[in-house]
């Protein structure tokens, strides 16, 4: 799915499950082959709904990733010029262009945006005091 | 509006006995209600998911911005800067070795010196197999592992809110040393009324030796949540074995030599609680802050915590504090390295000659500052870099070099300032 737009046809889609609702069942015989169809049905139904979710979570957890960053390894020296700051795939930015350069849409972490904001504050602090 | 699934779904309990469905009816009635629960679900997941990628592409959209308005700011303070004929380190981007590849000046990659674009430093060059965390590892399975010998201790026995009766709604304290985005250690103490004292806690953190092997440790990361809302009061240690997380430990400043005592530009630089003046070296309103100091056998930290912001709601007042990603490391440093970090005079100027070069160093006393620091100036003169002036430069590069103290601290340079004319 794209991340700077969202696609109303995907957003208008409305979505109907397998399982059938078959009102005659007591009218004919009752088979076994039929009572599994619809427990199968209910059970892909389920299992499509639940894959969907755990999709939704890992989603969440992706896209906080790009806001908040990922976990480092700390298990040597964590190498910190990685993971502050994350290119989306195939997505470009033009701010203040006229359109003949681009650059890849790249999201700070909050941990490079409040260094930054820490550098500034303490910089401005020194331009305060005259120093 | 949130939507109480509870009261939407259809399909009802039943409670049948010794056979089915005898009805074609009731059968009929139990299907269509599964049919429209499994209808509502599908549908119910495909608009959270839209909900989701609508929210986060706002939420992208005003970050990427907000991110750009920080860099407009840093450009404009930048600026001001120059006005007194001031340059000063604004962007890692200015670490600038690779120009000087192939010169006389070139830096090799064991002797760089390291930076961490986090916390805004510069210090020695580390080894990383010799460099790990005392209170967590990285599996390459389970990510991030907290060991099970992990303890940690609150005490709210202080002024304020916190403790006295107060609602507390936190989360696992072990969050404060993960650094997964979906994982705070975030502790809201709900109160009917304030207190001029704010909400205050001391946080107690055994290392725990069983997992890290050695107690030498030189490094602390602090994150503070939320990031520039919460006062950081004071950072101690304890070398006792076995520490019982209290009082009875005995406890010792990280700044424990008082550095910068009473520089008030040194706050946030020195670990805070040192100080002759209690209290005068408070980080108020902390950002993300990592202390390098002299190697030192650690057995347990003690951190305070002071909220003095609240939020309101429903008629009460919501103190919130915490961390994310504290980490108590050993970072195994080379006793000297270099760096060449570039320095570029504002459009329409240039650098006859630098008066002036003031590193900011506050893990080091200032008598000690030329034992730590040094410098060249060089100057790229027709295409040769070289330490003679030419006469007017766009740029100068300043080679950094520092070393480590006899006592094993690894200096860190928190800025660089040149001024010229």
């Amino acid at each position: 799915m794209a991340t700077t737009y969202n696609n109303p046809k995907i957003t208008q889609r409305i979505r109907e499950p397998l399982f059938q609702v078959n009102r005659v069942r007591f009218r004919g015989s009752r088979e076994s082959q039929c009572e599994n169809l619809e427990t199968n049905f209910l059970q892909l139904d389920l299992t499509r709904i639940l894959n969907e979710l755990e999709s939704i979570d890992i989603d969440i957890l992706n896209k906080l990733s790009y806001l908040i960053g990922e976990p480092a390894d700390v298990t040597n020296a964590v190498n910190l010029n990685d993971g502050l700051t994350y290119s989306i795939d195939d997505v470009n930015i033009f701010i203040d262009k006229d359109g003949s350069v681009e650059e890849a849409l790249e999201i700070d972490v909050m941990n490079k945006i409040s260094s930054k904001l820490s550098r500034l504050l303490n910089k401005i602090q020194r331009l305060e005091n005259g120093n | 509006m949130a939507i109480n699934m509870a009261d939407i779904l259809n399909t009802k309990k039943r409670d049948y006995q010794y056979n089915g469905p005898v009805e074609s009816s009731d059968y009929n009635e139990r299907v269509e209600e599964n049919y429209k629960d499994l209808v509502y679900l599908y549908n119910k997941s495909n608009i959270i998911d839209n909900k989701l990628s609508q929210a986060f592409e706002r939420v992208i959209k005003d970050h990427k911005f907000l991110s750009s308005a920080v860099e407009d700011l840093t450009n404009r303070v930048s600026a001001l800067e120059a006005t007194s004929n001031t340059i000063s380190l604004h962007s890692f981007s200015q670490i600038d070795y690779s120009t000087l590849v192939g010169s006389s000046f070139a830096v090799s990659g064991t002797e760089l010196l390291s930076f961490d674009p986090i916390y805004n430093t510069i210090s020695l060059p580390k080894v990383s197999s010799g460099s790990f965390s005392k209170l967590k590892f990285t599996s390459p399975t389970a990510g991030q592992v907290v060991p099970e010998f992990f303890k940690a201790k609150i005490d709210t026995n202080f002024a304020g809110v916190d403790g006295n009766g107060a609602v507390i709604d936190t989360t696992p304290i072990y969050n404060a040393i993960l650094d997964a985005p979906d994982k705070v250690w975030k502790r809201n103490v709900i109160v009917e009324s304030t207190s001029m004292a704010g909400a205050q806690m001391m946080l107690y953190v055994k290392i725990p030796a069983e997992a890290a092997g050695s107690l030498k440790t030189n490094m602390i990361k602090i994150n503070p949540y939320p990031a520039f809302g919460v006062d950081l009061v004071s950072i101690e240690y304890s070398s006792k074995q076995n520490p019982a997380l209290a009082d009875s430990d005995g406890w010792t400043p990280l700044n424990k030599k008082a550095y910068y005592d009473g520089t008030t530009e040194a706050i946030g630089k020195v670990p805070p609680g040192g100080w002759s003046t209690t209290g005068a070296d408070t980080i108020r309103n902390c950002p993300p802050v990592a202390f390098t100091f002299p190697d030192t056998d650690i057995t347990a930290i003690r951190i305070k915590f002071i909220q003095r912001n609240y939020f309101t709601e429903l008629g009460k007042a919501i103190y919130t504090y915490g961390l994310s990603d504290l980490d108590i490391r050993y970072e195994k440093f080379l006793s000297t390295g270099r760096t060449i970090i570039k320095f570029t005079a504002p459009d329409g100027d240039v650098i006859e000659n630098v008066t002036n070069v003031t590193p900011k160093i506050y893990n080091v006393p200032s008598s000690l500052i030329s034992s730590a620091f040094s410098y060249r100036i060089i100057y790229n003169d027709s295409g040769t870099y070289t330490l003679s002036n030419p006469g007017a430069s766009n740029s100068v590069w300043i080679e950094v070099t520092l070393n480590m103290l006899d006592d094993k601290t690894a200096p860190v340079l928190t800025d660089l300032i040149i001024n010229y004319e």
